[in-house]
């Protein structure tokens, strides 16, 4: 059985199963392969800076050390703030109850990239003309861990979606906050798949 | 920061700043005295003793199963655990060796796993161009409609570079907030294609957001690849 979510709001329940929105689920996705000369498909391995060792895929495995190069297992880690003090675990969101007490403007909304986007179900109705054209929010957490996301919770042609994200800090600025462009800049992005009407 | 051209209502176009926000992390994992952890990848197995080859090396399984009992073939006791760095991906045969002369095709699919088309893998080819100014398109969206209707998953805020830019780009924002909407904008020569960051980088549908405190602005750069609907009922991935 798919897990719930328990949101409340007005000191009423709502037990809703979230099914997650992605591209694929929409519009498809595409595979690409590489062919070799006679257009039968390659497999991919890889090689190291020497060229003498071949790697398949599933033939790395990944590890910590301490900086003199010990083994260190991940059960002796511990989890810091910026500060070093030691962080707090925030219990999974499956866990309870997330009470919807929690207001924001569309502009604080839009402050945020939203990285996930569900869609919730269950008896939403009730829900629906509650929240409105409201926007809820509340610290998400998957599983039980150190740091949760800001999460929303909206309404959106009568049905009511879940979007994930993350804070990022802009910031206004006036005529002395000129800004210095840098031709060599260059930004990392992931990849990924188009829009279908693209 | 990097530069973009820009359009605005009047069709006069500038060229301004642009940067991301990179969230800051709040937790890091450290040793129990405080101390940084360094994380590493290591070797667990070569292609010359994972099973393809093994089979092939001993003719079948059954062959390879006695081997597996008497000897150990699938180890190998000089490299295994090393640190590796700096791996370059390669395309291989059957045989498993490197294939150096490959083509790329795309398989493109429909949500219920079907193939809807295969056709030679085209890179995507980056369109913000100075020398092209991304366009406004007219095409204006409440924000209260928009955020109901797109996953926003990529922003930029821009950034005037002058005293010139700074009142082009204060007087978007200043539009865009009073109409308290968001302005779709378009790049490429007819400047109605999605903007692609760099070659090889993904289309997003972008849009204009303004606002303004006083003589401050904020102007910001949403992108978007994903509508907010719901999945239909023959969408099921295999």
């Amino acid at each position: 059985m798919a897990r719930e979510l328990t949101f409340q709001l007005n000191s009423s329940q709502f037990p809703l199963s979230p099914t997650k929105i992605d591209r694929s689920k929409l519009y498809g996705w595409t595979e690409t392969k590489a062919m070799d000369a006679q257009n039968v498909e390659c497999k991919t391995f890889y090689m190291d800076n020497s060229g003498t060792i071949m790697i398949p895929k599933g033939g790395i495995s990944y590890g910590i050390v301490d900086s003199s190069g010990k083994w260190v297992n991940k059960t002796d880690l511990q989890a810091v703030y910026n500060d070093g003090t030691p962080a707090q675990i925030i219990s999974s969101s499956f866990s309870a109850p997330i009470v919807l007490d929690k207001k924001v403007t569309i502009e604080e909304f839009l402050d945020h990239a939203i990285d996930s986007i569900y869609e919730l179900n269950g008896e939403i109705s009730e829900l629906v003309k509650l929240i409105g054209k409201d926007i809820y929010t509340f610290t998400y957490c998957y599983r039980d861990d150190y740091e949760g996301n800001p999460a929303f919770v909206m309404e959106s042609k009568g049905k009511l979606y879940l979007l994930v994200g993350q804070r990022l800090d802009f910031e206004f600025i006036g005529i002395e906050q000129t800004g210095i462009v840098s031709e060599d800049e260059t930004e990392e992005v992931s990849d990924d798949i188009d829009f279908s009407m693209m | 920061m990097r530069e973009i051209n820009i359009t605005n209502a009047n069709k006069r176009d500038a060229r301004v700043g642009f940067e991301a926000s990179i969230p800051e992390k709040k937790i890091k994992f450290v040793l129990k005295d405080g101390g940084e952890k360094k994380s590493i990848k290591l070797l667990k197995t070569t292609l010359d003793i994972e099973l393809s080859s093994l089979v092939k090396k001993y003719d079948n399984l059954d062959n390879l199963s006695a081997v597996l009992i008497s000897e150990d073939p699938e180890i190998d006791y000089e490299r295994s655990g090393m640190m590796v760095n700096d791996l370059k991906k390669v395309y291989g045969d059957d045989n498993n060796k490197v294939v150096y002369q490959i083509h790329l095709e795309d398989v493109i699919k429909n949500p219920d796993n079907t193939v809807k088309e295969t056709k030679a893998h085209v890179e995507t080819a980056g369109n913000i161009d100075i020398d092209i100014p991304l366009n406004w398109t007219g095409k204006m969206i409440p924000k209260e409609q928009a955020i109901r209707s797109y996953v926003f998953a990529r922003k930029y805020q821009l950034k005037h570079v002058n005293g010139l830019t700074y009142d082009f780009l204060y007087d978007i924002a200043k539009t865009l907030d009073e109409q308290k909407s968001m302005m779709l904008i378009g790049a490429g020569k007819k400047g109605i294609e999605p903007l692609i960051f760099q070659n090889g980088g993904t289309p997003y549908r972008a849009f204009l957001e303004g606002r303004v405190k006083g003589p401050q602005y904020l102007l910001l750069i949403h992108l978007t690849n994903l509508e907010i609907k719901e999945i239909t009922q023959n969408t099921d991935k295999q």
